[in-house]
């Protein structure tokens, strides 16, 4: 496998677990693409879902503060279902704004939540994110894990 | 077993935290409705999720366990469709209805119901009846039942053509001035007096594959927990936690199907593998809680 020649590795070594150590690691596309969508061909499939969604949401590019990525695609696992993205607007109405875009998206592989910065919901999703999924990583349960902050 | 009860802790307080988010957010931006009811829209299907989260950890495969160990619920859907919560105002008219019809089919005695509430979105109420006379209770809901059922298959309904009871009846089915979109009434205790019946007297044919084995002798035992008569079908809970449905022949006597739900445990064996048919359903007694 060719390293890219353009990226700035900054997302950490994945723990024992397969997930990010705790804390937010920002993420260039590159290398969200070489860390995690090589692992399989459903990776390689819903990463490029991811670049389209994001393509598409760069024309909001005024309205969006930051991205975040997270779920089982930050992981070493090899079977994945979707992509987790929280989106975090500048203002409310900025995230009403983008919300239109959002819900024509295929939520089924790309999981999106959108939340204005600073706002009780937003924090909600961050407590979300920093969590590992009780239901399905529930050996973990209590524990916190890491999540991606994409470099637009 | 302690990571399993901190999984469930963790998304209690999750669900407690996005409950939270909902009451912060309708405070702070109580000038800005539009937001809001985007906001809460969004964490309320958060909470949904949520929610299913902790019924799987509980053990339960999702949130129709919750009535099917109840005697009798009620499912509301608000005005906006499955995901749309029943807001205080319309489930404050439905209880009042609920109880008019009560009264109505049991004028000269009053009638007392526990409450146990579960919500997905939708809202199921579930009624066990209190005090000395539960079956009179239970009559009383299975009443409420049947007629419900009946209103909704009636075209061109007139009131004058109506008895007070079926009035009061009426008034509880769903309009949209209560806010009430839709409403099901699931009973699992709505025949109280089981009947008795023969083994082999029950024929169950099967309309649907259960299981891919070929000239093999194969059974599925467990608890019927859920029997619907329109498509005539029941489902078995295994001990394993699993469920399979079957369909029962429409020529079969349907309060017996009735009475199998709540009363019997139920092995059933299955002969002809190929034509999938059970041709024998043996009645035992109930389950102890743990096979469950």
């Amino acid at each position: 496998m060719t390293l890219p020649l353009d990226v700035n590795f900054q997302v950490p070594q994945l723990t024992n677990h397969g997930f990010l150590p705790p804390g937010i690691y920002d993420c260039t596309l590159p290398e969200l693409k070489f860390k995690f969508a090589n692992l399989s061909q459903k990776r390689l499939e819903l990463y490029v879902l991811f670049e389209t969604f994001l393509s598409g949401l760069m024309e909001h590019m005024e309205c969006i503060e930051e991205v975040y990525v997270d779920g089982q695609f930050v992981s070493n696992l090899e079977e994945t279902s979707d992509i987790d993205v929280l989106i975090v607007a500048k203002t409310l109405s900025d995230e009403l704004t983008i919300e239109p875009f959002i819900d024509r998206m295929n939520r089924v592989a790309v999981d999106i939540k959108v939340a204005a910065k600073d706002t009780p919901l937003c924090d909600s999703w961050f407590s979300l994110y920093k969590l590992f999924n009780s239901h399905k990583h529930s050996e973990h349960s209590g524990k916190e894990k890491g999540f991606l902050r994409m470099v637009l | 077993m302690n990571s399993k009860i901190a999984a469930v802790e963790q998304t209690a307080e999750l669900i407690r935290m996005f409950a939270k988010a909902i009451e912060d957010t309708k405070a702070k931006y109580s000038d800005n409705p539009v937001y809001v009811q985007s906001a809460v829209s969004r964490a309320e299907k958060q909470i949904k999720k949520l929610y299913i989260d902790l019924f799987f950890l509980l053990g339960l495969p999702d949130s129709n366990s919750f009535e099917e160990s109840l005697s009798s619920t009620f499912v509301l859907y608000g005005n906006e469709g499955g995901d749309a919560y029943v807001t205080a105002k319309s489930l404050h008219g439905f209880l009042n209805r609920l109880r008019q019809s009560i009264r109505a089919y049991s004028p000269n005695e009053e009638l007392n119901f526990s409450v146990r509430a579960a919500s997905t979105g939708s809202l199921h109420l579930s009624f066990e009846p209190m005090g000395k006379d539960k079956n009179k209770g239970i009559e009383a809901l299975k009443a409420i039942g049947e007629t419900a059922r009946k209103l909704s298959n009636t075209k061109n309904l007139k009131k004058s053509e109506l008895n007070e009871f079926q009035i009061a009846v009426a008034s509880l089915m769903p309009k949209d001035k209560i806010g009430i979109q839709r409403m099901e009434l699931k009973g699992n205790v709505l025949s109280p007096q089981p009947l008795k019946i023969s083994k082999n007297e029950v024929k169950i044919k099967v309309a649907r594959k259960i299981r891919k084995v070929q000239g093999e002798q194969f059974q599925v035992s467990g608890k019927i927990v859920d029997v619907n008569l329109e498509n005539m079908s029941v489902i078995i809970r295994t001990a394993t936690g699993g469920r399979k449905r079957l369909y029962f022949d429409k020529t079969n006597e349907t309060k017996a199907i009735d009475s199998l739900k709540s009363n019997f445990a139920v092995v059933v064996v299955a002969v002809e593998s190929q034509k999938m048919q059970i041709k024998k359903i043996e009645i035992m007694p109930d389950l102890p809680p743990n096979q469950n």
